[in-house]
């Protein structure tokens, strides 16, 4: 695991800003890992911002990268199975 | 101009003129005045104060996302937490059984030990061969002594997995409670010393001070460290931009936002 289990992790975006992140899933398919985080971002209706990004390691850095549209569907689908397996249907 | 300043996580951040919200501390840090910076100035600084050497950094490029109920989101945090209690609560069980095990070997080692000196007094009268006695009593001792061993290396190993786990979550408390000691820590600048580094002249005689109200031993090592980057800056010359960023770099990264940069109005 190139990060460890749920923290909350301190991040620069492209346009070199630092924020904070909850990871809130982290997983392994096919060698690679996978992160589901959110900054809080509320909307209305009572909903929040989740993103995916696959984690990279390059030159001493982590690098949260974008994912491709059959990476995403792979997320999405575990996030519904860790959900369904853990009993954490809302 | 920042348009307004608000409070996100415990952190108070500052809305730029361009929209992005950016920690007090940090613009602190990078000795830029809150109340006026801009989104170009911040980025500037930025962009030259980022030190990737210092610690790991998390990058983002690109991210895919989508919307969720809170109460998803809060349901899958929740799934995360309950794990580690579940393996740590585990972990508990597990040495608490070694723990039994142990109370009970050391019993039976006791008794064996008992048992041998009631046997070698009664042989001592008696004058008769040992062996039997040595056979059943003198190596079960020293079989319950390497049971005893086994167990206490297996506790030392489930103690170190549980303090990983700990140290794991105590990562959260930190990065919650990072404000905390913002409010011990605070590095002073003369104005005229400010002024020293802004015209671009030489800092050898650029002295720092730190104030401090240090009185636990994290607390100490936590000011020597400041000390310490201080020392390294008073050790170099920098007279130049790059060596200005670089101070500012050091600071800011080395004290992982804690501390903050600010002109002082006290005299020496």
């Amino acid at each position: 695991m190139i990060i460890g289990e749920k923290s909350i992790l301190d991040v620069i975006d492209v346009d070199g800003l630092e924020q904070q992140v909850e990871v809130l899933l982290l997983f392994e398919a096919e060698n690679k890992q996978y992160v589901v985080y959110t900054k809080d971002e509320k909307k209305e209706n009572d909903l929040v911002m989740l993103y995916a990004s696959l984690v990279k390691e390059q030159e001493g850095r982590i690098v949260f990268e974008n994912i491709s549209d059959e990476e995403w569907e792979l997320v999405k689908q575990k996030m519904r199975e860790v959900m369904h397996k853990e009993g954490g249907n809302p | 101009m920042p348009v307004k300043t608000i409070t996100y996580q415990e952190t108070e951040i500052i809305m730029l003129d361009n929209g992005a919200c950016v920690p007090v501390e940090q613009v602190l840090a990078l000795g830029l005045d809150p109340a006026t910076v801009s989104a170009q100035e911040y980025k500037n600084k930025v962009g030259n104060a980022m030190n990737y050497e210092m610690y790991r950094i998390i990058e983002i490029h690109g991210k895919r996302a989508c919307m969720v109920k809170t109460a998803f989101r809060n349901a899958l945090a929740n799934i995360s937490n309950k794990k580690t209690c579940k393996k740590i609560s585990k972990l508990d069980q597990e040495i608490q059984m070694l723990q039994k095990s142990i109370a009970e070997t050391e019993r039976n080692i006791a008794i064996a030990k008992a048992e041998l000196q009631t046997e070698l007094e009664k042989n001592e009268v008696k004058n008769t061969p040992l062996t039997t006695y040595v056979k059943t009593v003198l190596y079960e001792p020293t079989l319950q002594t390497e049971l005893l061993a086994y167990y206490k290396e297996k506790i030392e190993e489930l103690e170190q997995i549980k303090q990983t786990i700990k140290k794991r979550n105590d990562k959260k408390v930190c990065s919650n409670t990072r404000k905390a000691p913002l409010k011990k820590y605070k590095l002073y600048f003369h104005p005229l010393q400010k002024k020293q580094i802004i015209q671009d002249t030489k800092c050898t005689n650029y002295n720092a001070q730190v104030e401090a109200i240090p009185f636990s031993e994290e607390e100490t090592a936590y000011r020597n460290q400041v000390y310490q980057i201080v020392n390294q800056f008073l050790d170099v010359s920098y007279g130049d931009e790059q060596g200005r960023n670089q101070f500012y770099n050091l600071i800011s990264s080395c004290t992982n936002g804690y501390i903050a940069v600010e002109e002082s109005t006290k005299t020496k």
